[in-house]
């Protein structure tokens, strides 16, 4: 088959698709879809709306008519084009959108040629148009997102601003307000009439504020129960211009305190599909920004470290979505925290706090981070960093977990360095995420290529100039161990991977040298619900 | 253990400066490599009780390649002389354990030397705070290479694409049937022709390597572009001049001709 034959498919088809049905087992969704979307949001509102218009001012039925007639004409166009570019246009019409779809634009189609006496009936089954709003769940995870990140705001901004005890001393400023000025204001009206500054009702309540507030009598009152009250309002306002003052105070102070070091994680922010990193190294900056370069700072990062309360950074921008959780990670209760249990990937560093501490001892801390993470989240993408080889004999146990020894990949690099002199700075540009350097991703088979062989796979990729990407190896791993059974370059007859003739398969993975994660790829909506997928959009 | 051999016939070897815990995996992978041709090996030791008292750093050397050691300061010129440094392929320079965290400076100075008395041959040295490597890449060095930026970049690889480490550990071992990355110059008769045409050829000829990249100057210039893009200054039409190399994933190393 001709590779540019198969983009071109790919490109007219596709396109239509991605404009009506974005996210439709992509990831991706252009400009243009989301704005097919805002308009046909704002049709569906708006041809609602005229139903309720119609009842009210029937002197312009005719013109909403007219436009009922033009908003049906355009969901009528638009479900015809559903139709066509459907994946399988045979079964389309009874999916559940498509009856949806039909039911939004059937009622005006019947008023058009039915009988008048079911004129009003029809014409209210038009409100089932707003069932199409349920098409625009795909959205949810950006909904889910916005959701996460304002919760988690208004939390760090009580945790940080005391707004709690804030809140808590305007309540009981509040109620003895209240209290103390129809206290004062019966007291008085009883004891002395009407000749008493505290005699007006409202007055009263504004003579309170004053001494609540300032601590200072505004208008004295002229029973002596009246003085004893207000003297007691007055001891209240004082202590109330204290505290406040002193929680100012505090706030700013631990402002101050803070400034040029990571904010702590605010005790009652939940996270979902956040990052975790355990532990503190020289190497934890450079992570988060190679984390941050590669996801532009999508999901939030929690360091938990003893150290968590005094990480000093230099640009706090950078660290917008990095909090820190003081404890000792191997106490439940600060895993607990952390959300451990709702994280998308856990990284352990190897601490170096204590410097007296052996290789070995710093390893097996590790490792025992990593168990204890692994009872909270066993299905969790785990990256552990280890110091010495020993440790990865016996580390390999934990199934699932990628383990980093530098020296390991060091000490080959440096050979490799003297083989093939310049070969260092590739695999730096391959290991380094920017948006003009290219790195290893894994995506499942688009559909277009299940059943093809590698080879015509490689000619797609090479003629497909949207997205440059290069494909490199089949990855044939079971779904949670990724990598753990592929082939890079397959070209000798063995192990069923190998000869460009290999078919591919619909549950292979190819590997490919990308700049991005390909917008093509078809992407688990459950896996990218759950975080399992970490993408830059 | 090192055999005794005389340092006069010695050509095209490697030199080693400094002893740590790497130098064993070091030199079994440059003599064991099933790619090329195994390579004879120098190491120059600052400290011979070091050595000595770390019998776990001493390579097992199993092919007919030689491994000598030499016993003195390796910034001394008649150390690197006896290292026969004239006439060898590459210098390693790896960080000396004696002066702990604060290594990076004389193994710059070794690096220097060795750059000064042979500026033809490949250095590669071992950095151990990323933090100065800016300033070490203005001097001669070839190359360089952090322990801590590549633990920083595969951890960050790793959480975002889980299992690319294993794609990285299996490029870098040299054990047979795993790739490797290959950089050689393009031959002649794919002179001008785009990274386009020449992957086309391989793909289609099923060739046992992928072309991947490549590296050409420009404006004196050499810039490195693997995966190139189809639009661009440099994009994967443009035509490849005589001094190009390519950049390729191969089981060994690539012989284009075949393949044209």
């Amino acid at each position: 088959m001709d590779s540019k034959q198969f983009v071109k498919k790919y490109t007219i088809r596709d396109k239509i698709f991605e404009l009506f049905e974005p996210y439709g087992g992509r990831f991706h969704s252009t400009p243009g879809s989301l704005v097919v979307d805002f308009i046909i949001i704002v049709c569906i509102l708006t041809s609602c709306l005229l139903i309720p218009l119609g009842y009210y001012y029937p002197e312009y039925d005719a013109f909403f008519w007219q436009l009922e007639i033009g908003f049906t004409a355009l969901f009528c166009v638009e479900y015809i084009i559903r139709w066509i570019v459907s994946i399988n246009p045979v079964t389309y019409p009874f999916t559940l959108f498509a009856i949806i779809d039909f039911l939004a634009i059937m009622p005006t189609l019947l008023v058009l040629h039915g009988d008048y006496i079911f004129l009003p009936f029809f014409r209210g089954l038009r409100l089932l148009r707003l069932l199409r709003l349920l098409k625009f769940i795909r959205y949810r995870i950006f909904f889910y997102r916005a959701y996460i990140g304002i919760r988690n705001w208004s939390s760090a901004l009580t945790h940080h601003y005391h707004l709690r005890q804030m809140r808590l001393l305007f309540i009981v400023t509040l109620l003895f307000w209240v209290l103390g000025s129809n206290l004062l204001y019966f007291t008085e009206t009883r004891l002395v009439g009407h000749t008493s500054p505290y005699a007006n009702y409202w007055q009263a309540y504004w003579h309170i504020v004053i001494v609540l507030v300032s601590g200072i009598e505004d208008k004295e009152p002229l029973s002596l129960l009246g003085r004893i009250e207000v003297s007691f309002f007055l001891l209240i306002g004082i202590c109330f211009a204290g505290l406040v003052t002193a929680e100012l105070v505090s706030i700013l102070v631990k402002k101050m305190n803070r400034s040029g070091k990571i904010q702590l994680k605010a005790p009652a922010s939940q996270l979902h599909h956040h990052i975790v990193i355990i532990s503190f190294n020289s190497h934890l900056f450079d992570v988060i920004k190679q984390i941050n370069a590669a996801i532009k700072g999508r999901n939030q990062i929690v360091i938990v470290s003893q150290r968590g309360n005094n990480i000093k950074i230099a640009n706090p921008r950078q660290y917008k979505k990095v909090s820190a959780l003081f404890g000792d990670p191997l106490r439940r209760s600060i895993l607990e925290q952390a959300w451990i249990d709702k994280a998308s990937r856990v990284i352990i560093l190897s601490s170096d706090r204590d410097e007296k501490e052996s290789a070995l001892e710093k390893d097996n801390r590790s490792l025992m981070k990593a168990i204890a993470a692994l009872s909270f989240n066993p299905a969790v993408h785990m990256t552990v960093e280890l110091q010495t080889q020993d440790s990865l004999r016996y580390a390999s146990h934990l199934a699932g977990v990628n383990y980093i020894e530098a020296r390991e990949f060091g000490e080959r690099l440096i050979g490799q360095a003297v083989m093939n002199p310049g070969v260092t700075e590739i695999y730096t540009s391959l290991m380094t995420y920017t948006d003009d350097s290219s790195e290893f991703y894994l995506i499942p088979v688009p559909k277009e290529l299940v059943g093809k062989t590698l080879k015509h796979a490689q000619l797609f990729f090479l003629d497909l100039d949207d997205e440059s990407m290069i494909l490199v190896g089949i990855d044939r791993s079971p779904k949670p161990f990724p990598a753990t059974n592929f082939k890079l370059n397959p070209v000798s007859d063995e192990d069923g991977l190998s000869s460009p003739g290999v078919i591919l398969g619909k549950n292979d993975n190819l590997i490919l040298i990308a700049y991005d994660f390909p917008s093509f790829a078809y992407v688990n909506q459950d896996d990218l619900w759950k975080g399992r997928i970490l993408l830059r959009h | 253990m090192e055999r005794t051999h005389s340092f006069e016939t010695l050509s095209g070897h490697v030199v080693i400066c400094n002893c740590n815990e790497k130098v064993k995996t070091i030199i079994e992978e440059l003599q064991n490599s099933t790619v090329q041709a195994s390579l004879d090996i120098v190491l120059i030791v600052q400290d011979p009780h070091l050595w000595q008292e770390n019998p776990k750093w001493h390579p097992v050397i199993s092919g007919t390649a030689r491994f000598l050691v030499i016993y003195g300061r390796p910034t001394d010129e008649p150390v690197l002389k006896k290292a026969q440094i004239s006439s060898a392929r590459a210098a390693i320079i790896l960080a000396d354990p004696k002066h702990g965290k604060l290594a990076d400076a004389p193994s710059s100075l070794n690096a220097i030397a060795i750059e000064r008395a042979n500026p033809q041959v490949h250095t590669v040295m071992e950095l151990l705070s990323s933090m100065n490597r800016s300033h070490i890449e203005q001097s001669e060095i070839n190359e360089i290479i952090c322990l801590g930026e590549i633990s920083e970049k595969l951890i960050a690889s790793s959480c975002i694409t889980p299992g690319v480490t294993n794609i990285f550990e299996n490029l870098l071992t040299t054990e047979d049937g795993t790739p490797q990355i290959f950089i050689d110059p393009i031959p002649q008769r794919a002179r001008q022709l785009s990274f386009r045409q020449l992957s086309r050829k391989f793909i289609l000829n099923e060739a046992p390597f992928l072309l991947i990249g490549f590296i050409r100057n420009i404006r004196n210039e050499t810039r490195i572009v693997i995966n190139p893009k189809a639009n661009g200054l440099i994009n994967k039409d443009t035509p490849l001049p005589g001094r190009s190399k390519l950049i390729t994933m191969g089981y060994q190393k690539p012989d284009f001709l075949p393949y044209l």
